[in-house]
C-alpha cells in the first residue's frame, strides 16, 4: 500500500473569505490615510526611534567619559562656521571598542552643535562638505582631544 | 491581461493599493487555509493563524524579497512562527481569544462546522500520524511543506529558512523513517509515497 498524503479539503469559506479580505483592504486604505495625513509609518517611526537611540548611545560614553583619563580613540573635529556655534564632526572612531553597536555610519552624519543640547539636531550632510568644515579664515577642521572639545 | 506577480502585488500594496492586495490574498488564501487546518486544533486558532499570517505579510509587504516565483514559502514560512506563537500562548488562551475576537472576522456557524470537519478528518490518519509524530519537529515539518502543502524541497527550505540542501536530507530522512514505521506494507518502491513530493 503506498503511503498517501492527502492535502486536507478546504471547505467553502465563502463569507469569512469576503469577510477577511475586506477587514484587510480596510487596514491597507486605513495606511494609506495614514500616510497621506503625514502619520509616520512603522518603518518610519523606527527610522526615527534608531536615530534617537544613537544619538543617545554616542552622547552618553562621551558625556561619562573619564576625563582624567585621554581618550585615544575617539576625537572630535570641531569647525567654526560664520554663524553661531560650531558643528562637530564626529570622527567614524566613536564607539569602537566599547561594545557599542554602531547604529549609524558616524563618518557620513553631521551633527550641528547649536550646542546647548547634544544632538538636537542631525542633519545628513555628509562631512567632506566644504561649508561643514570651512572656517571663518579658511581653515580647515581642527582636531582637539575630546576631553577638550566642548562637552 | 497578464496576471501581476506577486512581488508585484505585494509592492503595490506597500504603496497603498487596496485592490493589489485583494489579488494577493484571494490568490493564497485556500493555501494558507489548508497549512492552518493542519496545524490548528479549533477553528478559531485556524482562524486567527490565516487572518494573522495576511496581516503580517501586509506589514512586511514592502520588505518582501522574492526567492521563488510564489510568494507561497514565505507566507508558509510567516504561518509556521505563527503556529509556535499560537501554541507557546496555549495558556493565555482565553484572554487573548476575548482580545482577538474583534480583530479577525469569525467563521459563520456553518462555516465553523464545516472547518472543525475539516480539521479532524486530516487527523484520522492514525499510522501516518503516529509515523510522523516519531520524526523530529524539523524533519516532520520539512515532509508536511512537501506532501501536505504542496512545496518543492527548494520552496520548503525558504518557508523554514533552511539551505535547500539541508531540506533535502532532512526530507530524506523524514521518508525513511515514515517508511520503516509503517512496515511491513511500505517496502517494495523507493519514494513512491511521495504522490506531492516533488
Amino acid at each position: 500500500m503506498p503511503l498517501e498524503f492527502r492535502r486536507p479539503e478546504v471547505p467553502d469559506l465563502t463569507n469569512w473569505i469576503e469577510a477577511t479580505e475586506a477587514n484587510l483592504v480596510e487596514r491597507v486604505e486605513r495606511g494609506r490615510a495614514a500616510k497621506r495625513h503625514g502619520l509616520l509609518s512603522w518603518p518610519a517611526a523606527r527610522a526615527v526611534a534608531a536615530v534617537a537611540v544613537a544619538a543617545i548611545v554616542m552622547a552618553v560614553p562621551i558625556s561619562t567619559a573619564d576625563r582624567s583619563q585621554p581618550a585615544p580613540d575617539v576625537t572630535v573635529a570641531v569647525a567654526m562656521p560664520e554663524r553661531t556655534a560650531p558643528p562637530v564632526d564626529l570622527g567614524d572612531t566613536i564607539g569602537q571598542g566599547r561594545g557599542q553597536i554602531p547604529l549609524l555610519p558616524v563618518d557620513s552624519m553631521h551633527l550641528t552643535a547649536d550646542m546647548g543640547d547634544f544632538g538636537r539636531e542631525l542633519i545628513s550632510q555628509p562631512a567632506s562638505d566644504p561649508r561643514a568644515v570651512t572656517t571663518p579664515d579658511g581653515g580647515g577642521p581642527t582636531q582637539v582631544p575630546l576631553r577638550q572639545g566642548p562637552f | 491581461m497578464v496576471d501581476r506577480s506577486d512581488a508585484e502585488l505585494l509592492g503595490a500594496a506597500a504603496r497603498g493599493h487596496a485592490e493589489a492586495y485583494s489579488e494577493f490574498f484571494r490568490r493564497h488564501v485556500h493555501a494558507v487555509t489548508r497549512f492552518a487546518l493542519r496545524r490548528c486544533a479549533t477553528p478559531e486558532d485556524a482562524g486567527d493563524l490565516v487572518g494573522e499570517c495576511f496581516l503580517v505579510a501586509l506589514e512586511a509587504a514592502g520588505r518582501y524579497r522574492p526567492e521563488s516565483p510564489s510568494a507561497l514559502p514565505w507566507l508558509f514560512g510567516i504561518s509556521r512562527r505563527l503556529v509556535y506563537k499560537q501554541r507557546r500562548r496555549f495558556v493565555k488562551r482565553a484572554r487573548l481569544l476575548a482580545k482577538s475576537s474583534n480583530v479577525f472576522p469569525r467563521f459563520t456557524e456553518s462555516e465553523e462546522e464545516a472547518v472543525a470537519a475539516a480539521i479532524d478528518a486530516a487527523r484520522q490518519r492514525p499510522a501516518i500520524e503516529s509515523a510522523l509524530s516519531a520524526l523530529s519537529i524539523s524533519e516532520r515539518e520539512v515532509l508536511e511543506l512537501v506532501a501536505y502543502d504542496g512545496l518543492s524541497p527548494t520552496e520548503a527550505a525558504i518557508a523554514l529558512g533552511i539551505t535547500p540542501n539541508a531540506a533535502r536530507l532532512r526530507l530524506s530522512r523524514a521518508r525513511r523513517s515514515v517508511r520503516a514505521a509503517l512496515e511491513p506494507d511500505l517496502t517494495a518502491t523507493p519514494d513512491r509515497e511521495a504522490n506531492y513530493a516533488t
